[in-house]
């Protein structure tokens, strides 16, 4: 555990001020087709401080966590927040919050680790395993990674906080070539934590492998779907995305005060009554959340956010200061992604809650549709019409499964298209592998259950 | 401990465990950057920061190892551990860098910060917004002055330093108008060193005034009246990002993998004549530089595609060397396409049925090319007229099927200070 005693430096904060330091750890290994292209490790550590005057914000950071160093982004943090404060009249405040005081720490607790060696040897045996079970693939991939993320953070309220956040995954693809041209499926494997406790054993990577698999071969002979409002089905493994893209970033205060549409929403109906959407601080139905976060990098103390309840919008995501802007709870928010990097209003843990529908029954009451099984990359836009990549999926024939469909992109008008959502399976998936942008990355969790709804597909 | 010094003792250390080759790239930066949230000058930032990378070739297997920490110890440290992990890897005749390429010093933009200027530039910007674009919004939006000494040396001979600085700038915006919101749109530029102090007018860099008046139409927005397949005349910010789809293909992941429609298509005419791409990391007409490559070869300009002939694949060390190919001594960085010889206004004109593409949101593009995505910021055109913008619109088409279906390229073009692109037209996209 790093202890980097920031409370020894408690007494030269000013004004509201923050002090944070923070290491970050990256390690990477690639495999393409059983050859290494990538193993790249990286550290970068360093402490940053912001103060606010008058409305305005000044920061600064420096990659030396010491005395000098500490007293030198200070007092320059304080210098950029009088230049603007003397520039710019905004004479806003901030609210007074009771600090955190807490720590988390998701670094393995086993005591025999994971060397190098025994990595590269793993994902090798996994490679000849596809190879000597598959020999119809045209390309495989392997890529192993571990992030680690530790921080200590003080503010002038009192706060004194410690986190070691950490997540790793192994994914792979598989590709084929068909009368199409190549086609590729992907599998993630991971979690929270390090490489100790998420690397796949052997077992699980063949069941997953042969799933994999399975999907490849259909994809290679299928189609691209009829572009236009479809009636779909999207998988659990799909909604997290829907929740994180659709709803969340548009409900994201600093969003919403740069013009999204749900500023005009709070309160109202926004989507059909068997929708509730909650951003989860650390604990969600009962389990540990996929990215837990018990407190800020503002010092406040993490709470859930309820974003939809039964179909109406009922409150923004906070930091301080849009919280009094707003009147609206501060609930933890406020994240940064490197030590140089200052807090921005991001989610934790989005979701749509389960309902009570079974997914076969989902299927079975499509006549004509698509069954939407898995995501690639997405987008928000302050209008709350999304984008994401489907690289997988199924048509709908009759209410039974068909043909697999190649890569395709669906769209929606959140505000309009979770009206239409007319079934809410009872399970739950959740991913926590991919990386939100919004000025600065951010780990993130998504998830939720199987949604039957209407959106826009893109094909020919 | 100095730039030259840190890295000599990266080097030295990581040759004495053993490494067959070695690299050493030591970099101090320093950053200053204004932020808007809200119409409103927020935040001030200061970022110091220092990085070291360690690149480490031993029996033919590579590992690198990069950190922030220049003390003795921590250089140490990060060499064994750039070594053990080299150590582990699997032997690959592809690993390695550049050969020596001498000693050199680069120079561009080496002044400091001009911190008032860059404060009034964006206090102009804002005013201007207020009279001209009042139902605008501007968010998330940045200015910043960034200052970079690198030195990074090799064992094979290379001893590169460089200064170099420059002005970044990133705008968001959105307009809107009682419960009514357009799309957001952004834009990024940057800014010589030099001319901090002259009058410039950041409305008037990369398009910015007319991509925020678009935007202050687009709060009404009508979807397409039908689907059909037709015409796009992408803008030149839209070209750009869709630019990086096609040097996807050319890159080492996609043709390692041989699955890129541009496999074995060096010196064979796979576009329109009309197109001609160039990456230019030294071009003198850019705002900043690019002086060598993550392989350690000196940049150089290069011409990608030929009047629509393909000349050079952007392949790394290890790919090209796999591959038998040529390296990348531009990594595709700097890009320019060639205008045109017809208007902007004759191209719109000529349009049967299409769509005035500003800017794409798609899903990652298929194996073979197939992308779909929805038209944001964008217009409908019909019968050489641009009607209306449009909302909820989904296009699909396929990127190698697009180089064949230019049917026209402006002779505006917009530059940003990184890259420099026309309005180009292209048939054959379906449009739902």
């Amino acid at each position: 555990m790093q202890n980097w005693k920031l409370a020894d430096y408690s007494q030269l904060l000013a004004n509201y001020s923050e002090l944070r330091a923070q290491e970050n750890r990256n390690f990477g290994l690639n495999f393409l087709n059983g050859q290494m292209i990538g193993n790249t490790r990286s550290s970068e550590q360093g402490i940053s401080a912001r103060n606010f005057v008058s409305g305005c914000w000044g920061f600064a950071s420096h990659p030396q966590i010491g005395k000098s160093s500490i007293e030198k982004v200070l007092k320059e943090a304080s210098k950029n927040a009088k230049f603007m404060a003397k520039h710019a009249v905004i004479n806003k405040t901030i609210p007074k919050l009771t600090g955190a005081k807490a720590q988390i720490d998701l670094s393995t607790k086993k005591t025999e680790k994971l060397d190098l060696q025994n990595i590269v040897g793993r994902i090798k045996e996994y490679d000849a395993f596809l190879v000597q079970k598959y020999p119809d693939l045209s390309t495989r991939t392997l890529r192993c990674m571990q992030q680690d993320f530790i921080k200590e953070g003080i503010n002038s309220e009192g706060s004194h906080t410690y986190s070691h956040y950490a997540r790793a995954y192994l994914n792979f693809t598989m590709g084929m070539d068909s009368a199409s041209g190549p086609v590729e499926v992907k599998e993630v494997l991971g979690d929270k934590g390090q490489l100790e406790d998420t690397f796949p054993d052997f077992e699980t990577f063949k069941r997953q492998a042969e799933t994999a698999y399975q999907h490849l071969r259909a994809k290679a002979k299928g189609i691209a779907p009829e572009g236009g409002i479809k009636d779909v089905v999207l998988s659990s493994k799909l909604a997290g995305i829907l929740a994180h893209e659709a709803i969340g970033h548009t409900t994201e205060a600093d969003i919403v005060l740069g013009g999204s549409i749900a500023a005009d929403f709070l309160g109202k109906e926004v989507a059909s009554p068997l929708v509730s959407l909650v951003d989860f601080a650390h604990t969600a139905l009962g389990m540990q959340a996929p990215m837990p976060v018990l407190f800020d990098d503002e010092g406040t103390e993490a709470e859930d956010t309820v974003i939809i309840e039964n179909g109406v919008l009922k409150t923004f995501m906070n930091n301080k200061e849009t919280s009094l802007h707003f009147a609206q709870k501060a609930t933890g928010h406020a994240r940064a992604w490197s030590f140089s990097d200052e807090p921005l209003i991001r989610m934790r843990n989005t979701a749509i809650l389960p309902g009570k529908s079974k997914v076969e029954d989902m299927i079975a009451s499509i006549d004509d549709g698509y069954y939407l099984y898995d995501h690639s990359n997405g987008q928000a836009d302050s209008t709350s019409e999304f984008t994401f990549g489907v690289p997988l999926g199924y048509e709908i024939k009759k209410g039974k499964l068909g043909r697999a469909l190649l890569d395709s992109t669906i769209s929606g008008v959140a505000f309009d298209m979770l009206k239409t959502v007319s079934m809410v399976s009872d399970e739950m998936t959740w991913v926590s592998y991919g990386t939100c942008g919004k000025k600065q990355p951010m780990t993130v969790g998504m998830g939720g259950p199987a949604v039957k709804c209407k959106v826009n597909i893109g094909g020919k | 401990m100095e730039l030259l010094q840190a890295a000599e003792a990266g080097l030295k250390k990581v040759k004495t465990l053993g490494a067959d080759q070695c690299m050493a790239t030591v970099s101090v930066t320093e950053a200053k950057e204004f932020n808007i949230e809200a119409n409103k000058l927020t935040l001030l930032r200061t970022t110091f920061d220092q990085s070291i990378r360690l690149r480490t070739v031993l029996d033919q297997k590579q590992a690198t190892s990069s950190g922030n920490q220049l003390s003795e110890s921590a250089i140490h440290q990060l060499a064994t551990d750039s070594v053990n992990a080299a150590k582990a890897s699997p032997q690959d005749e592809g690993s390695g860098f550049a050969g020596g390429q001498g000693e050199k010093n680069f120079s561009f933009g080496s002044t400091p910060s001009d911190d008032e200027w860059m404060y009034s530039r964006l206090q102009k910007l804002l005013k201007e917004r207020e009279d001209l674009f009042p139902k605008v919004i501007l968010e998330g939006s940045t200015i910043k002055f960034v200052k970079t000494n690198t030195a990074m040396l090799t064992s094979n001979g290379t001893k590169f330093t460089s200064d170099h600085g420059h002005y970044e700038g990133f705008v968001m915006f959105t307009a809107k108008e009682g419960k009514k919101t357009s799309s957001f749109n952004y834009i990024g530029f940057n800014i010589a060193a030099d001319q901090a102090g002259k009058d410039i007018s950041l409305m008037k860099t990369a398009n910015l005034q007319e991509l925020l008046k678009q935007s202050s139409q687009q709060i009404e927005v009508k979807k397409v009246p039908a689907k059909f397949v037709g015409d796009l005349i992408v803008t030149p910010h839209c070209m750009q990002d869709l630019t990086h789809q096609w040097l996807d293909y050319l890159g080492p992941a996609r043709l390692l993998k041989k699955s890129s429609f541009f496999m074995d298509k060096l010196e064979q005419k796979v576009a329109s004549s009309l197109w001609t791409l160039t990456a230019s990391p030294m071009d003198s007409n850019f705002a900043s530089r690019k002086f060598w490559t993550t392989d350690g070869y000196e940049s150089q300009n290069e011409v990608i595609f030929d009047k629509g002939v393909l000349k050079n694949y952007v392949l790394n060390h290890f790919a090209a060397t796999k591959l038998k190919q040529k390296i990348s001594r531009s990594e595709g960085s700097y890009l320019r396409l060639n205008p045109g010889n017809t208007k902007l206004s004759d191209m719109i004109s000529s349009v049967k049925k299409g769509i005035l593409l500003c800017r794409l949101s798609a899903g990652m593009p298929a194996e073979n090319g197939d992308i779909s995505g929805v038209a944001k910021n964008s217009y409908y055109i019909e019968d050489g007229q641009i009607l209306f913008p449009l909302g909820e619109t989904m296009l699909a088409t396929n990127l190698a099927s697009m180089l064949s279906e230019i049917k026209d390229i402006s002779q505006e073009s917009v530059k940003s200070g990184y890259w420099d692109f026309p309005w180009v037209k292209f048939g054959g996209a379906t449009v739902s």
